[in-house]
């Protein structure tokens, strides 16, 4: 068995004791964005800095990936594809962030319901590493 | 905005579907040498050439096609913008007319996706028209590509369900229900590719895309073109009555792209830039909603469809579950939408769908639109959005003369 990687680095600070999200924020308009970014969409600046983002967020939408998505890009399992559920998670006062969600029941997810930041291996590579991505799961306490 | 107006002088699309005898050039010639016949000229009076082709958008289409109909030496300008294209390579027409360099212009479109299933469907079907950000922000493209996010189907889905949420009255039925319709009105379609009407529970119980889409409820890849001749105000004074009678008046011709959002860059607004779109043609061509006889938008998704009577300004704000549910977007409705089948019916070549909406329209206020013709039209909008994002938008008027 090999050992765990990220699926991209600088994406997260995964491995560490408190995993986050790297966002960026303009150092001029204050606008955050994910992933990190070295120029500003919304002032045109190219002043931003490394900004570690929130864990928990709402879910802001939200559906079902009933199919296999093209290879490549997607990475994950083919073989044994099971449908998984895939949405948005707006981080309070800062950005929106794409990700996959822990459940694929379509009647475990309301928009609007607190989700947290998890950490789950996504697939093996060649080279036997389990390959580690974010997602975002119900929390616990609604 | 003072300026010339500028005419839709002829007009032609190919049966939408399987064409395996006839390559992306068969298809391009054919719809291009139809609308020419149609407007009455022959290639040696066109001035510039705007070509789309999506899937092939390197292969410079354009020049290949000047082969086959007449090598006369024009700027040809091969132009790709997602689903989009189409609209795109009659803007270049368009804009070339406008700014005095010719008085003809021709703007093709063409595609060749047949074989690819429905645009929701896998690897090969998503893979023609999915959402592949690139360079600046190809690290998230590449992300999200890589753990599965960020495709057609998937972001349909969830700016359908993110609407649903804001305002209430949707539900897995209701998207059904649209797609029922827009396969209904594809049975008057002869140039369509599907024609089969389906009953709502054959629609409900099919696989299901991405919640709430399901396959009928994707638009279907198939092969075609259109092809579009436009001409100035100076030059159609010079052409024949009939040819006068015959044109339709481009009365707004908008391309958007998205203004800057949160989120804009992982997320494809589709909302923001149609809205403003439509703002801008209304403008332009000095009419309101109320005024439109039909309209042709991008129902890629029946999920896309709801969203944009919202953004199209066809209701009130909030209000498309109600004016769905009124009836209005049938063909027998107070706004008809989609009398053609749509993407989900009619099909979705990509590089053609933004040409054959306009051209849907324009036959419509010819009278020429045959069995499913709306009776009476004389002001009509087709809408085209391209995911990344760029979306046109065309208001047209029925001739006076
Ligand atoms: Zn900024």
């Amino acid at each position: 068995m090999g050992t765990q990687v990220p699926i991209q680095e600088g994406l997260f600070t995964w491995p560490s004791e408190d995993p986050r999200l790297i966002g960026s924020e303009c150092n001029q308009c204050g606008a955050v964005l994910f992933p990190a970014q070295s120029g500003c969409p919304k002032c045109a600046s190219d002043d931003t800095k490394h900004r570690e983002l929130g864990k928990r967020g709402s879910l802001w939408t939200w559906t079902i990936q009933g199919f296999p998505p093209k290879a490549p890009p997607y990475a994950g399992d083919l073989e044994n594809f099971e449908p998984f559920g895939v949405g948005y998670i707006e981080l309070p006062g800062e950005v929106k962030v794409e990700a996959r969600l822990t459940t694929a029941d379509k009647d475990a997810l309301k928009i609007g319901m607190e989700m947290d930041l998890q950490f789950l291996p996504l697939y093996v590579d060649d080279d036997g590493n389990e390959v580690i991505t974010f997602a975002f799961s119900p929390a616990q306490e609604q | 905005m003072a300026s010339e107006d500028i005419w839709i002088l002829g007009s032609n699309m190919t049966k939408f579907g399987k064409h395996p005898d006839e390559d992306l050039v068969d298809l391009a010639s054919e719809a291009a040498m139809a609308a020419l016949a149609d407007a009455g000229i022959s290639m040696a009076e066109v001035g510039i050439m705007g070509v789309g082709s999506l899937m092939n958008a390197s292969a410079g289409i354009g020049q290949q096609l000047q082969k086959q109909i007449g090598q006369t030496g024009i700027p040809v300008y091969n132009v790709a913008n997602a689903c989009a294209t189409g609209a795109t390579a009659l803007r270049v027409a368009i804009m070339a007319v406008k700014a005095g360099e010719t008085d003809v212009g021709m703007a093709v479109g063409v595609e060749k996706l047949a074989g690819a299933g429905l645009l929701g469907q896998a690897g090969r079907g998503a893979a023609s028209d999915t959402w592949e950000p690139s360079g600046r922000f190809g690290a998230v493209g590449s992300t999200e590509g890589r753990i599965g996010t960020g495709i057609m189907p998937g972001v349909f889905a969830q700016v359908g369900m993110e609407y649903g949420h804001k305002y209430g009255g949707t539900s897995f039925e209701l998207f059904a229900k649209i797609s029922e319709k827009n396969h209904a009105h594809s049975t008057l379609n002869p140039l369509a590719a599907y024609q089969k009407r389906f009953t709502l529970d054959e629609i409900m119980n099919d696989v299901m895309i991405a919640y709430p889409n399901t396959r009928p409820m994707c638009s279907g890849n198939c092969d075609g073109a259109a092809a579009m001749i436009v001409v100035s105000d100076a030059k159609l004074k010079t052409l024949s009555k009939r040819q006068q009678k015959h044109a339709v008046k481009i009365s707004a011709s908008v391309l958007t792209t998205d203004p800057y959002q949160e989120a804009c860059q992982v997320l494809p607004d589709v909302n923001t830039l149609t809205r403003n779109a439509a703002k801008q043609a209304y403008e332009q061509a000095g009419i309101g909603p109320e005024d439109l006889d039909l309209v042709e938008l991008h129902d890629c998704f029946a999920t896309a469809e709801l969203v944009h009577y919202d953004n199209l300004m066809l209701c009130e704000e909030g209000g498309a579950a109600d004016f769905f549910e009124s009836g209005a977007p049938w063909r027998d409705g107070s706004m008809p939408v989609n009398v053609s089948g749509g993407l989900q019916s009619k099909g979705h070549p990509i590089g053609a769908t933004g040409i054959a909406n306009i051209h849907e329209v324009a036959m419509h206020l010819r009278g020429d639109a045959g069995d499913r013709q709306i009776k009476g039209a004389k002001v009509g909008m087709a809408h085209v959005i391209g995911l990344g994002s760029a979306c046109g938008v065309h208001i047209l008027e029925k001739s006076a003369a």
